[in-house]
């Protein structure tokens, strides 16, 4: 690990190489550090951009095949399906006072007022050509920084946290521009092949491939409970569960309600409005799914007497 | 006063002959075919399934409920439009809004209504939409033709969005239900959505922004394409609707509905912005009854304006601002990511300073101007 130090003194930031491998809140000021440029010596005039990136990506700190494996290792690939993005947050000051704060990043979210913070989504970039160092550019930040590459034997690639949207980048492998033809790829303005990488936010529906997806058999029992009869509807109905009230219909904010996700409880079930009985329009209101979305349809009915 | 051009108001697509001989930049042929390719590629291939929010909430009304307490629902829940269901048919059926509102108020302001205001208390959506627009209709000039249709019109979560686009623009309405049938016969419907090209802005701007140079036309000027509607000194000698803002109301939807367009802006006697009146600022007259004490052309716009503007408005304001501006200098991307905003309908295009308005640009200007309709296409959905 000893390029590890040397980049760090570099750069001013003072970490011990064994601290380094356990980073829990400091990982996010010098996540960038740490996760995409852990096994390469890094050119002096490139370190301030890639770090800048860093608080785009800081999901590496959750990230399988970093800083606990050995350069050597395959390491465990992350499923993207498995971890929970992290917003972005604007790293802490560093030391030397260079600004960590990226200006790109903070004109895409000022132009983006009351709305939900935008979803970033996983995405594998790799090069299976060999080489020994293998960095990527892209359109995601204008093209202003460099991030390299993890490597495992002549396989190399990295996870980008990215919102929707399609990007150019290319490759620098040693040195050289390159594409890879593997994956798709198109001229960018200037004539240069570079590939595209479409990052989308359907995460299709696939659930034979997991495995541990099975769904348990039904229990043992029969469906021979008999109908209510007059004596059961002179009780008092039985409680409502405490789970059904998880409705997302009595949100008044309409924003909070379109980004909280229906409880699966909740679905199929048809809920009235309350007070119901002293008006002449009521509310009827249902949740369904429809593939990996949820619609809440709220009904406003006459009540005829 | 009105600062109306006495002239008829009925409005041509939006392909501008420009006269100005300031110098603006000219656009490259290749450049508009190439990004109207681009983005004609990319609507054919996603579908009316991405627009869906993860956790959508719509609101529906029976079409057997009162006209007046339709109205209220809108108002309450802040929303301009509805799906109609119809429980004998088990059926969507059509769509309530704002327009439907306009009208029916101006029927009982008119002379010689045939609604008494008892009527009004139970008079069912169904019955105003069999009956009494039939004979307004006949006194429309062109527009007509979309106020007496009878059927919903609205599209499937696989069907793409250049469809889902094209419907909006041919049937001018706003907005498209989005339904799923279920079943085999087509008979258990599933409303999903309700699809507007607000929607279809935000996927096209949020797929191709990272890669502006794949659609060149983005970067010119508005100024520059024939997208909008321009005020004549600028554009072609079309008349340009505005109103002062002691406009009567009944002035105002008369002009709305009249000239087919969604908005009016109001103006001062410079002809500097102040404010805009659009048919979705119809269901404030529902606060407190409002709609039942006034009579249209008693209330001014500005008073009219001033009922929808309270504290708890949940429609309401969008960025803390009602009329998004902006210059004509302002490049077309700039322009379709605030229109991707939702609420955002239209930009009031203003001149720097002094806020003196020079034209409007909608969202149907922006995909007619990007599909290159009605030229290019040659469906007709019905």
């Amino acid at each position: 690990m000893g390029n590890a130090n040397g980049r760090e003194e570099e750069v001013g930031n003072g970490i011990e190489e064994d601290e380094s491998l356990s980073l829990t809140e400091t990982g996010r000021s010098n996540g960038g550090a740490m996760g995409l440029s852990y096994n390469h010596a890094q050119v002096p005039g490139r370190v301030a951009s890639s770090e800048s990136m860093g608080n785009i990506i800081d999901n590496n700190n959750n990230n399988n095949n970093n800083n606990n494996t050995p350069p050597h290792s395959p390491g465990r690939s992350p499923s993207p399906l498995l971890f929970a993005p992290q917003l972005p947050v604007a790293p802490l000051q560093r030391g030397d006072g260079l600004p960590f704060f990226n200006n790109i990043w903070q004109n895409e979210s000022q132009g983006v007022v009351d709305q939900p913070p935008e979803r970033a989504i996983p995405s594998m970039i790799t090069w299976n050509y060999g080489g020994n160092n293998v960095a990527v550019e892209g359109s995601w930040d204008n093209w202003t920084s460099r991030k390299m590459l993890q490597r495992s034997g002549k396989d190399h690639s990295i996870l980008l946290v990215l919102p929707i949207g399609i990007y150019h980048y290319r490759f620098i492998v040693d040195g050289e521009w390159r594409y890879n033809p593997d994956l798709d790829f198109a001229p960018d303005e200037m004539g240069h092949v570079c590939n595209l990488l479409n990052v989308n936010d359907n995460v299709p529906e696939n659930l034979e491939s997991v495995a541990e997806f099975e769904a348990p058999p039904s229990p043992d029992y029969s469906y021979s409970q008999t109908l209510p009869t007059e004596e059961d509807f002179a009780k008092e109905p039985v409680a409502v569960p405490p789970q059904l009230h998880l409705t997302v219909l009595g949100m008044e904010n309409p924003d909070e309600a379109s980004s909280s996700k229906p409880q699966h409880v909740v679905l199929n079930h048809l809920f009235i409005e309350k007070g119901w009985a002293s008006q002449s329009v009521v509310a009827l209101g249902l949740t369904h799914r429809y593939q990996s979305k949820y619609v809440t349809v709220v009904l406003y009915k006459p009540l005829i007497r | 006063m009105m600062s109306l051009c006495p002239r008829n108001y009925s409005y041509c697509p939006s392909v501008i002959i420009w006269q100005s001989d300031e110098a603006v930049p000219r656009i490259s042929v290749t450049d508009l075919e190439v990004s109207r390719h681009r983005i004609s590629l990319f609507l054919s291939t996603h579908n009316a399934y991405e627009l869906l929010p993860e956790s959508g909430k719509i609101i529906a009304l029976d079409v057997n409920l009162p006209v007046k307490q339709a109205f209220h629902i809108l108002y309450e829940q802040g929303i301009s439009v509805a799906p109609l269901w119809d429980f004998c048919k088990g059926q969507f059926v059509g769509v309530l809004s704002a327009l439907d509102f306009i009208l029916i108020l101006k029927e009982l302001g008119s002379h010689g209504s045939n609604l008494t205001e008892e009527e009004l208390e139970t008079h069912t959506i169904a019955a105003w939409k069999e009956g009494g627009k039939l004979h307004l209709t006949r006194t429309m000039d062109g527009n007509g033709a979309s106020f007496s249709r009878r059927h919903l019109v609205h599209a499937g979560p696989n069907d793409c969005l250049k469809d889902v686009a094209l419907k909006i623009l041919q049937n001018k309405v706003a907005t498209v239900p989005i339904i799923h049938f279920s079943s085999q016969d087509g008979s258990v419907p599933q409303l999903l959505h309700l699809a507007s090209l607000s929607g279809i802005l935000k996927c096209i701007y949020r797929y191709f922004r990272h890669s502006s140079s794949s659609l060149p036309i983005l970067q010119q000027p508005i100024c520059s394409i024939p997208c909008g509607t321009w005020v004549p000194k600028i554009g072609d000698s079309k008349p340009f609707a505005m109103l002062r803002p002691n406009a009567s109301l009944s002035a105002a939807l008369a002009l709305l509905v009249q000239a087919g367009v969604s908005s009016i802006p109001i103006v001062d006697d410079n002809g500097s912005l102040l404010d805009i009146y659009s048919r979705s600022d119809i269901t404030a007259l529902a606060k407190d009854k409002v709609y039942a004490q006034i009579r249209l052309d008693e209330m001014s716009i500005l008073e009219a304006l001033r009922l929808g503007q309270d504290a708890n408005s949940p429609h309401g304001v969008f960025n803390g601002q009602r009329c998004q501006m902006c210059l004509r200098s302002d490049p077309l991307h700039e322009v379709m990511k605030r229109l991707a905003n939702p609420g955002v309908r239209r930009l009031i295009i203003v001149e720097a300073g002094s806020n003196r308005v020079e034209g409007i640009i909608s969202l149907s200007d922006v995909f007619k101007f990007l599909l290159g309709y009605p030229e290019f296409v040659g469906h007709h959905f019905t």
